[in-house]
């Protein structure tokens, strides 16, 4: 068996909003090749977390470390660049823009790399494979919901990730888009990409993440396989409220 | 194919027949109306470009200001030439934008908005109060020499026995705009003008793909500048003056506005907005303190009625034009066909 290596490390990050503890002292890591899901309720901290791996916020305390570089202070664009690309909850597309446009500006990092015509290949391998070929020449907002969050993922992916994080990517799905989005995230991870996903609802994705973080109220209170954290009585609560709360 | 030939054809009949204009536009008065039309939609051209980025600047008055002083003070101080000079304008207006823009950019909207106006007042302030001496306090600079130009044995000069040769000044307020608006289309075709876009519509999305959105604004904003910078150089010459009232918020409104009426959408927005503001500006003159009525009020029914500007009133392209004659013309020879066939059988 091969030696594994963290693709990315954090450690003890905190981020303090005034009196807020948003983050509180967090600690995880993403093997190379993982498919990591980090879920949680709402306000436990997910997002914020993501924000802080991606540079959209810079960290109160605590050190990120991607592929043994120190990404604290670095810009978001940078971060970018050295392969950790994110999707949004909110804004996952340019709405005035075609859907080829705008994966051809997801091109960004790799256009001065190729020429136009391996653009437009790549382009066309990307709507091949996210089923979005019939909508080449629609603009964002004209696309289906589930279409648009589908769009997101696929710019994502035009940046060649070595490391995709993704906000929520389910949010407002139907059950089968939901699958589609899954199964198409899961062949994704399987190519090499590995996977770092936000989900607020654990069972949507337990049956094809490899791994789950559990964060409640801002820190770190399970982290295992899917099967065991299900079965964590802390992240039971952190769901449902502890019993005493609930009677009362 | 053959439409594009087409609109090359009729792009460059247009321009033929604009630098055809002192020719037969005897009227000294029109002629330096176009030519400040030609001013006007550079420096709507340029805050445009800032504008599609999602940041609207309301001190561009301080940086077309900066390139007059700068022209003036190059052409009368140092002895330099024409295009020189001009070049200089846009240079230092180009700097400040970039100083100015590397201090503020970080943030957006009406933060921005307030922070460019607010340094516009500033710079005007300054050039009235520092250095007197060379910047002539209120007065500004004044007595700009009429440049002349030298084109192999050809001397060219802008100013005759009978005043200054407003035909030349025409030329040369027209050649900047169009090397103007090939140099802004030229960037909003490119993959960068592309990206500028999609700043627009999320910065954080941008960014979050790789795209450096704070230095792509920088960038862009001085380009804006020098294009004001020139813009305002051109004028200096034109006025043989410049002064600090050019710095007033007003100018400011006035550039906002060219933008606004012509359009955001594309490229012509702004020429089309400048062309027509100039020209109404100039039939107002007669009714006096009363035109920014007339002004604001046209500003005020192109918002609530044409929100995309004069620009969103589309020409109906060649074909359909073409497409309707032949659908009338069926119409009509169907008509009087039927008609003549009616006659036929009730004779």
């Amino acid at each position: 068996m091969g030696i594994v290596s963290n693709l990315l490390e954090v450690k003890g990050l905190v981020k303090n909003f005034g009196g807020l503890m948003a983050v509180d002292n967090v600690d995880f890591y993403i093997e190379e090749g993982e498919f990591l899901g980090l879920v949680g309720p709402n306000g436990a901290g997910k997002t914020t977390a993501f924000n802080l791996v991606s540079g959209f916020l810079r960290p109160t305390e605590g050190k990120i470390i991607f592929n043994g570089r120190n990404l604290v202070g670095l810009k978001p664009h940078k971060i970018a660049s050295m392969g950790i690309i994110r999707t949004f909850q909110a804004s996952t597309l340019f709405g005035n823009f075609t859907v080829g446009e705008n994966l051809d500006l997801s091109l960004h990092l790799k256009a001065r790399q190729k020429n136009s015509e391996d653009n437009s290949l790549f382009i066309n391998e990307l709507l091949d494979f996210f089923q979005l070929s019939m909508w080449k020449d629609s603009l964002g907002y004209d696309l289906p919901y589930g279409h648009q969050r589908m769009l997101g993922v696929a710019m994502a992916m035009a940046a060649e990730p070595k490391l995709l994080m993704l906000d929520e990517p389910l949010t407002g799905m139907d059950p089968k888009e939901c699958m589609d989005m899954i199964r198409l995230l899961s062949t994704i991870n399987k190519q090499g990409t590995t996977v770092l996903m936000i989900e607020h609802h654990v069972s949507e994705i337990l049956e094809s993440v490899g791994r789950i973080i559990v964060l409640s109220n801002g820190k770190k209170i399970a982290d295992g396989l899917p099967k065991d954290v299900v079965q964590n009585k802390e992240v039971e609560e952190a769901y449902l409220g502890r019993e005493e709360e609930s009677i009362a | 194919m053959q439409i594009k030939v087409f609109k090359v054809i009729a792009l460059l009949c247009c321009l033929v027949f604009v630098f055809l204009i002192p020719l037969f536009v005897t009227q000294l008065y029109w002629l330096h109306t176009f030519t400040m039309f030609a001013i006007h939609a550079m420096l709507a051209l340029g805050l445009w470009l800032i504008v599609i980025t999602g940041q609207v600047s309301f001190g561009q008055a301080a940086y077309m200001g900066i390139g007059g002083y700068a022209s003036a003070l190059f052409c009368k101080e140092l002895g330099l030439g024409l295009f020189t000079t001009i070049l200089a304008g846009g240079v230092v207006a180009g700097l400040l934008g970039l100083s100015f823009g590397y201090l503020t950019l970080r943030v957006r909207g009406a933060y921005f908005f307030v922070l460019s106006f607010a340094f516009a007042e500033i710079v005007k302030v300054l050039m009235r109060s520092i250095r007197k001496d060379i910047l002539g306090g209120p007065n500004g600079i004044l007595d700009i020499p009429h440049p002349t130009i030298t084109i192999g044995a050809l001397n060219l000069s802008f100013v005759s026995e009978t005043g200054p040769n407003t035909s030349l000044y025409y030329w040369l307020a027209m050649a900047c705009l169009v090397i103007t608006i090939l140099l802004v289309w030229f960037i909003t075709r490119s993959r960068f003008g592309r990206e500028l876009r999609g700043i627009a519509q999320s910065d954080d999305l941008a960014e979050s793909l790789g795209i450096n959105v704070f230095r792509h604004l920088l960038v862009t904003f001085a380009i804006g500048c020098f294009i004001a910078g020139v813009a305002g150089a051109i004028q200096s010459y034109n006025f043989t003056m410049v002064t600090s009232d050019w710095m007033e918020v007003g100018h400011s409104i006035d550039q906002l506005s060219w933008v606004i009426v012509g359009g955001m959408g594309s490229i012509g927005g702004p020429i089309i907005g400048a062309f027509i503001l100039t020209i109404i500006g100039e039939l107002l003159r007669a009714v006096g303190a009363y035109e920014p009525i007339f002004s604001g009020a046209t500003l005020v029914m192109i918002m609530l009625f044409l929100p995309g500007g004069l620009i969103s009133l589309r020409v109906p392209k060649f074909s359909t034009l073409l497409g309707i004659f032949k659908r009338l013309s069926r119409a009509i020879s169907f008509t009087s066909g039927g008609s003549s066939g009616n006659r036929k059988q009730s004779s």
